[in-house]
């Protein structure tokens, strides 16, 4: 391979406190990891010459993840098992490093393979709230028979229709001691992704109940074709 | 670890700007497992702009040295945060360990400007602690404070138990060391502060008393203490290595790189200066240090930014080659070397080129004043030739913006030297464009920033008043009217903010009155402009029947005993007397490190000296 095309695609989580992070700051400081890590990576020609690597879709400020991605491009290989343990060695516990691997340097970028985000958020309402489940159940089935979400966006209306926006109609996971969980399927698009919590807003207007979000996680990203939906590593 | 604290904290961190700012986790924090004696530095502003400050890194790092001793960082929560905390009744907390601030043994503050001292006063009330030192009782830690406005600590005292005057590498940990024992053995605060008081650099002004009420002089109450506090000097700062591994922060920090501290202290002698008298004499590391720092911090770090951080970089001795070998040991690594400003002359130029590459951004340039008359009372060292050559060059070498600092409202001015400030602009921005081809010819830029004359405790100086508001108003239009080319930007400091800097740098005791009362009336984060209202200052000035107008532009005789003379900031109260002379005669004085003593005193009296890696030519 030609210098620059060892692409090393790193699966990394984003959890604990540092999901509070805003993608920018993760952006900074996985560069630093690997700065710190010693890996030989490449470097951009031109007037600001900056790190090649290559993110998958945004993670929000707020949001942890179990499953996130990113490429580096390297000047020389360096054995996958090696990378690994010095990118656990410079690492920040909360952004641990959890498998290495090369792909092709022809491949689909991250940002256009990743297109289906699994979320579970946990919440919990404002007040009390004794039928907390059947109401978020409730919710849940309305959503669904509208077939879509609108909200206001800058004074104007957006409308996500859910049989583009999500893969599967979101699902309670549990419901117990005043918390609810409920899983979320969105699926990116060119022309706005559908947020988590965007979702949950619109789950508080229609169960008539404010539902605050104590935990907001990406569990999984896929990769969809016509066969369904696989995972990337 | 209070995880009570933290949750409570993190229920609102979805609510809030940049949550970041609060988790703690980055890379590099010191965690202690267990610890007998717990210190907080707080820097009082925002994470990003406390977490780059130097100063602090070291009091943390020389106090986390010592076996026992556990020293965390504190922050201001941003305004949405405090609402909130206040709401809810969280106290103000410590990063690492969210523990709440009135918890700790020692509760540390850096006063790093004039402007910050509102945001100290809101820490005190959200760490749940009284502001007023005298109602803090026997179980409140004790707070003291340190950095350049302790020079003058008089505004202050009404809030601080004691100031750590100088440099706190050896006397922070004696501080802390001394707290440790007599703590142990159930000694009461004024016990303890007594002790404290006998360290050299340590004023507790609950020691101290006026003689007489028609004069400033004061005297310690305590017998056996001296009447003044001499600073303290780090001598062996050369020697040691600056710290490699700092935190690494994942908020976009104000200083979001590497910094190595290259050298300390400047002895150029600008009179208006209040840094090149306080951080004497000069201490340079050699580029050998300079350089294994510089590559080891970057490994440690990650970062791809470097700053070689001090008053006055460019006038390290051995600068040329420390460049030299950076960029041959990181060339192709993309990683940036910067430094702080350029000096004005070729060889500022020269340095600035081999620290640029081809990214050529904009260089700042500060001749001060708009005539050599008034250059030479300020002994500001440049000429009009090197400012015209250094144009030249830079604008030749590729450089498309230039940033040119003035002040306005320095003693002895005239409108002569206000109206060379504009055509010293125009000659610049006809320099400029003349060096450039006639293709970039529209591209150049120069601008021009001018802020107001503060006078500084400790300078030449200090015995001068600033001009009064209107002045300054008059005075921006004599510079305005007399730039004589549109295309060149004209921006000046807000004279509010100068007034108030004036007030409170070489104010007394009672303008701690003040502070306290602008601070009940809304108050905090002064330095920033779009939080910073004047109103609030004014009103409480009319409170308490103070002139602010008066309290700035109050000039003193060289024979008056001032506010802030039982500080010994080393420099001699003879030598800022003849400077002050040689000023309204126009007379200048060399650099010390360039050509030879001149007799400010620090050296002999303080048992240290300049020096130097190698011989500074220039
Ligand atoms: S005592 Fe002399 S050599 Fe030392 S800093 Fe002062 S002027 Fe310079």
């Amino acid at each position: 391979m030609a210098e620059g095309q060892f692409r090393l695609r790193i699966r990394y989580c984003k959890k604990g406190r540092l999901c509070h992070l805003s993608h920018l700051e993760l952006v900074h400081a996985q560069e630093r990891i690997i700065r710190r890590a010693g890996l030989p990576f490449a470097v951009s020609q031109g007037f600001s010459p900056h790190m090649k690597l290559a993110f998958g879709p945004a993670i929000g400020v707020g949001t942890g993840s179990l499953d996130e991605y990113l490429d580096v491009w390297l000047t020389r290989y360096v054995d996958p098992q090696e990378a690994l343990d010095a990118l656990h060695a410079a690492q920040v516990p909360d952004l641990a490093v959890l498998q290495c691997s090369y792909v092709g340097d022809k491949d689909a970028s991250l940002v256009t393979a990743l297109t289906v985000s699994q979320y579970l958020i946990d919440l919990f309402p404002a007040g009390e709230q004794p039928d907390l489940e059947a109401l978020i159940q409730k919710g849940l089935d309305d959503i669904r028979a509208a077939g879509s979400i609108q909200v206001m966006k800058k004074n104007k209306v957006k409308t996500y229709d859910l049989s583009l926006s999500t893969v599967e109609p979101a699902r309670i996971i549990y419901c117990e001691d005043g918390v609810c969980q409920i899983e979320l399927m969105c699926r990116s698009r060119d022309d706005g992704s559908l947020r988590p919590e965007l979702f949950v807003q619109e789950l508080s207007r229609v169960a008539g109940v404010e539902l605050v979000i104590s935990c907001l996680l990406r569990v999984a990203q896929y990769v969809e074709d016509q066969e369904g939906l696989h995972r990337l590593v | 670890m209070s995880e009570e604290l933290w949750q409570r904290v993190e229920r609102h961190l979805r609510q809030v700007e940049k949550p970041s700012r609060y988790i703690d986790h980055e890379f590099g924090i010191t965690v202690k497992d267990s610890w007998d004696y717990h210190a907080v530095m707080i820097y009082p502003d925002t994470y990003e702009i406390g977490q780059s400050n130097q100063g602090l890194a070291i009091i943390r790092q020389v106090l986390n040295e010592v076996p026992g001793i556990y020293c965390e960082r504190g922050y201001l929560p941003w305004t949405d945060m405090a609402d909130i905390m206040r709401a809810e009744r969280i106290p103000l907390f410590s990063l690492e360990t969210y523990t709440p601030i009135a918890d700790f043994d020692l509760l540390g503050f850096t006063l790093p400007h004039e402007m910050a001292i509102s945001n100290v006063l809101e820490c005190l009330d959200l760490a749940q602690l009284p502001l007023l030192a005298s109602e803090r009782g026997e179980d409140a830690p004790i707070v003291i404070a340190g950095g350049p406005c302790t020079y003058n600590p008089e505004p202050f005292v009404d809030f601080i138990d004691a100031f750590m005057i100088g440099e706190g590498e050896e006397l922070d940990p004696e501080v802390a060391i001394l707290h440790r024992r007599l703590r142990d053995e159930g000694k009461s605060k004024r016990e303890i502060l007594e002790a404290m008081a006998g360290i050299e650099g340590v004023y507790v002004p609950s020691l101290f008393e006026r003689v007489s009420d028609d004069s400033y002089q004061l005297r310690c109450t305590v017998p056996g203490l001296p009447d003044t506090v001499r600073k303290r000097v780090y001598a062996q700062f050369a020697q040691v290595p600056p710290d490699t591994s700092p935190i690494v922060p994942f908020v976009e920090a104000t200083h979001d790189r590497l910094s190595i501290e290259v050298l300390r202290g400047c002895a150029r002698g600008c009179r208006f200066c209040q840094a090149g008298m306080i951080y004497r004499p000069v201490r340079e590391r050699t580029a050998d240090q300079v350089v294994a720092s510089v590559i080891n911090g970057l490994a440690c770090t990650g970062y791809d930014e470097v700053s070689l951080t001090s008053l006055s970089t460019t006038d390290h001795s051995q600068l040329e080659s420390i460049l030299r070998r950076l960029n041959s040991r990181l060339d192709g690594s993309g990683i940036a070397v910067s430094i702080p400003s350029q000096r004005l002359d070729a060889f500022g130029v020269a340095m600035a080129e081999l620290v640029a590459g081809n990214k050529k951004g904009g260089l700042t340039f500060a001749p001060e004043a708009g005539t050599q008359r008034l250059r030479d009372i300020i002994n500001k060292g440049v000429t009009q030739e090197n400012l015209v050559n250094a144009i030249q060059r830079s604008f030749d070498a590729g450089w498309r913006r230039v940033k040119l600092y003035f002040m306005c409202g320095l003693p002895l001015e005239t409108d002569d030297d206000l109206r060379g400030i504009g055509q010293l602009a125009g000659l610049a921005y006809e320099t400029a464009r003349d060096a450039v081809p006639q293709r970039d010819k529209g591209s150049v830029k120069v601008s021009l920033s001018c802020a107001v004359f503060v006078p500084k405790t400790h300078t030449p100086f200090q015995w001068c008043g600033q001009i009064p508001r209107d002045e300054v108003k008059r005075r921006i239009n004599v510079i305005r009217s007399s730039i004589p080319y549109r295309a060149i930007d004209f921006r000046w400091h807000d004279p509010g903010t100068s007034l108030l800097e004036a007030v409170i740098s070489r104010g007394d005791r009672s303008v701690g009155k003040l502070i306290k009362r602008a601070w009940e009336l809304g108050a905090r984060f002064d330095a920033w402009t779009d939080q910073f209202h004047f109103e609030y200052w004014a009103q409480a000035a009319q409170d308490l029947g103070y002139d602010l107008q008066a309290m700035a532009s109050r000039s003193y005789t060289v024979d008056e005993v001032l506010p802030w003379q039982h500080i010994d900031a080393g420099v001699t109260w003879r030598y800022l007397q003849r400077e002050w002379d040689r000023a309204q005669k126009g007379i200048t004085t060399p650099d010390c490190t360039f050509h030879g003593c001149t007799g400010c005193g620090i050296c002999q009296r303080l048992g240290c000296e300049n020096v130097l890696a190698g011989e500074r030519d220039g």
